[in-house]
Parts: structure tokens; sequence; C-alpha cells
């Protein structure tokens, strides 16, 4: 079973429109927003463990703090789980001690391991974000074709269509903070958070 | 204009015998805390005013209050935060809360709302920190602006942060800012539809993670239950130590009695003892 970060449950509640016309630009807005919210957040930590992977720095604290800004259980749960696995991977194609450090922790983000390994791997930090905000947009599509009348022209369309906005999320997270980030998306939480509740679910979170 | 340095109202809450006594340390306009009562529970129940009737532009108010190892307390406002239109020239609002508990203490933060009116600009920031064995119970409620005249989300500003950290690590951190004229708050991605906010934090640094996995569950029936085309709720654990409970709604009173709901429910599961309201105008 896959991760929906709580799109189901938006799903689920009508708040992305479930029309055949209407379902395409309800998704895409709603992508599109979260790239200034929670998607610029999980860029930023992104960005940070990048930067500590190339100076050797531990990541511990970045993780607190990513656990404690995520507030909904299944949400946090899905990111640390995708980090570890993340990570098992990384360690295991690219054997190394930081990766393997990283690959030990309990306690690891995926915005966070996706970060410090492509750092450790020498890859440019505008395209470790870049790559990862669009992987995480993909994955939403994707999941959003399970749930909703979405057909596969209309959800590259969509991809292709946020692509400006992966950028400006990119070039954003150059000058956030991990420490000052701001983020409200209490809808989308409250979506997680009731995730556990829905009478059916196709995914995990 | 430059910040100036803020108004406080520094409260102490210290144990004595069976009850917990207030002691106040520092009081500036336009803070006032008159007295402490004591409630059912021996809690000391202190009500806190603002005498200018809300926050104005260039406002930098901040309040400390601390309950020193086992004090029991309860604080709450008089009436809603009002938050008034920013005068040009001013500097933007500012309201900063400060609360630390110590060990074995208990704390309960339970203010009425904050209504952000057309054209006002506000940074606020709560931070709480909790000693061994202590308890918070804590909520906030944030109206879209002053829905009964038909004004939702015309103010200007309003940045929102805030803390809970335990001696070990942070428990749950919140940072948002919310400008309307340039990113739409009613989008799916932020608020949605609703036109009143609510997070509820319960919290206790002595409790360990299987009984809060055991209360979310519980939270969560009743939160379906409570759940209607006008009303959400939500409950989750934190990474640790507590729980937070969400909710978005589009009339005050759904807010009002979901938060008491489960402040009763949680209270009950948690500490085995009832949440005692606190008294306002009898």
């Amino acid at each position: 079973m896959a991760h929906s970060f709580g799109l189901e449950t938006l799903a689920f509640d009508e708040d992305i429109e479930s029309g055949v016309q209407t379902c395409p630009a309800s998704l895409e807005l709603y992508l599109e927003d979260s790239l200034w919210e929670s998607l610029l957040v999980d860029a930023v930590f992104c960005r940070e463990a990048h930067t500590r992977a190339l100076r050797g720095a531990p990541v511990f604290d970045l993780n607190q703090n990513a656990s404690a800004l995520r507030l909904a259980r299944e949400s946090r749960d899905a990111s640390l789980t995708l980090g570890r696995r993340f990570a098992a991977l990384a360690a295991a194609l690219h054997p190394g001690p930081a990766l393997s450090r990283l690959a030990g922790m309990t306690e690891l983000h995926h915005s966070v391991a996706f970060g410090y390994t492509l750092g450790t791997l020498a890859i440019d930090p505008d395209l470790t974000v870049s790559a990862f905000l669009h992987q995480t947009v993909l994955n939403t599509i994707s999941a959003a074709q399970r749930l909703l009348p979405l057909g596969q022209i209309q959800a590259s369309r969509i991809a292709w269509d946020l692509k400006p906005a992966i950028l400006d999320a990119v070039n954003q997270s150059r000058s956030l903070s991990f420490s000052t980030l701001c983020s409200f998306a209490h809808l989308p939480d409250l979506a997680s958070m009731r995730h556990s509740c829905l009478p059916t679910r196709l995914f995990i979170s | 204009m430059p910040d100036c340095a803020p108004n406080r109202l520094d409260l102490r809450f210290i144990p004595d015998g069976a009850f917990t006594r207030m002691f106040v340390l520092t009081q500036q306009p336009p803070w006032r805390a008159i007295r402490a009562f004591q409630n059912s529970l021996g809690q000391a129940l202190v009500h806190l005013h603002n005498v200018s009737g809300g926050i104005l532009s260039g406002d930098s108010l901040h309040l400390a209050i601390e309950a020193a190892p086992g004090a029991r307390v309860q604080v709450t406002s008089v009436g809603a935060t009002r938050v008034y239109r920013h005068r040009p020239g001013r500097a933007v609002a500012r309201l900063s809360t400060s609360i630390q508990i110590g060990e074995d203490a208990m704390l309960e933060y339970l203010p009425e709302a904050v209504i952000p009116f057309a054209g006002s600009r506000l940074s606020q920031s709560t931070t709480v920190s909790l000693g061994r064995n202590a308890g918070f119970i804590g909520w906030e409620s944030i109206a879209a602006g002053r829905i009964a005249g038909g004004e939702e989300f015309a103010f200007d500003f309003f940045h929102s942060e805030s803390s809970i950290c335990s001696d070990a690590r942070p428990l749950a951190l919140e940072r948002w800012s919310l400008r309307p004229s340039v990113r739409e708050p009613r989008s799916v991605a932020r608020w949605g539809r609703f036109r009143y906010t609510a997070t509820l934090y319960v919290c206790h640094s002595g409790v360990a993670q299987p009984r809060w996995l055991d209360l979310e569950s519980c939270l969560n029936r009743l939160a379906m239950a409570h759940t209607s085309q006008s009303a959400r709720w939500g409950a989750s654990t934190l990474i640790a130590n507590g729980l937070v409970v969400r909710g978005l709604a589009l009339e005050a009173h759904q807010i009002t009695a979901g938060l008491r709901t489960f402040w009763e429910h949680a209270k009950q599961e948690i500490w085995g003892e009832a949440a005692v309201f606190p008294r306002k105008i009898n």
C-alpha cells in the first residue's frame, strides 16, 4: 500500500472536487498551493540536509524539528517510513560511512534522507530539491489517479503545468531557514488526522 | 516605527497546601490579572484582562506564566482577543506568551478566540516548556474575522509561532503566516471553506506513547461523531508525550462545544479527573 498524505480524506470529503470536468483543476490548485505551504517545508528540510551532508554535520535536530512540525501521526509516520527505506536503499547502492550512519537512524524523515543522500553524492542542491519536489508531486498525482476520475493525459498535464511552481519553491527554499519557515495547512493536517477513520481506505496515510 | 520594550504581565504560581497561590511579579498596562480563584479541583484560576479591549497596532505585549513544581493552574481570558485595524506608521502588533511548567505541575491555558479585524496585523508567539512529569492543556481558536458583520479574511497579516517542548525534545511546532491579499486562505491546501480553526494540545511529559495512541483512537471516534458538513475534527498523537486535536468549522459555537468535549475526555483519560470549565460571569 502507498501513501496519500491526507489526499484520500480530501477526496472523500470532496474538498478536492470529484467531477470529471472539475477534478483536474481542483487537484492542480491544491498542489500549487501546497508548494507554498507543506511541500515548501519539505523542500527547505531537504536543502538543509544537503548542506549538512556537504559539511559532514549531523541531522539529528532536523529530524526532531520535522517530527514536531508534522502534527498528524499518519503523515509523520509515512515520512519516517519513506525516509528510513530511502536511506537503507541508498546505503546498499552506495556503501560508505556517511550513508551507513544515515541508514542507522531511527528518526529519519524522507526529505532529510533524500537531501543528505544527494548531498553525500555531491549532486547539485537545486537539482536535489527539484527532484525531491518533482517526485513528491508525481506521487500525489499518482495517488489522485486512484482516488479521482483523473486520466493519464490530465495527470501528465498537471505534472507539466506545475513545473514553474516547483521551480518557484526551489528558489524559495534557498532563502528560507528550517527554523523560521512558515506553513499553514490546517485542512490537509486535519485530513491526515481523520484518515484512519475513513470507512474504506486505499492508502496507508 | 522601531519596536519598543513589551508591556509585561509576569505571573508565578506556587503550591500552598491543597491550593495554588498566584504571585503577580510584573503587571504593566494594558495587562491586568486581578486575583486567582480556587476552583473545585484546587486549581488557581486566573482571568487575564486587557483593559484596552484588544490589541492595537504598535502594541507589544508579553505574558509570562510560571507554574512552580506541583502547582495546579488554569488561565483564561475574559473575552475574545480582538486585533484592531493597523494604523499607518505604527508597528505590527506583537503578542508573545511564555509558559513554563515545573515538575509535577499542571497548567491549563484556555483563552477565548482571536479575532483579527479588517486591516489588522498581528505577530504572535507562544512557547510552552514542560518539566518532568508535567502536564499542559492548551487551546487556541481563531476566527477568519468579524464573521457576524460579514467580514472574512479581511486582515492584512497574521503570523503565528508556537512550540511545546519537554526537557528532551520539541513535541509540537507550528509556524504560519497568512496574508489573504497575497495567498488565498480558503485554498484546500490551507484553511478550506471554513471560518474558524481551533487547535487543542494535551501534553504530559510522564505519560508514555501507548496511552496517547489509545486516547487518539478514542478522540477520533468522538471526532467522527462531531464531524458534519459544517465542522470537522481530528486527533493525532504527537511525536511524544502528547496529542493534538484540530477543528475547522463554519460556526463559532461548533468550535466552543467541540473544544470543551475533547478537553473533558482527554482530561478524564490522562489525569483521571473532570475538566472544570473556567468560571466567567456566575
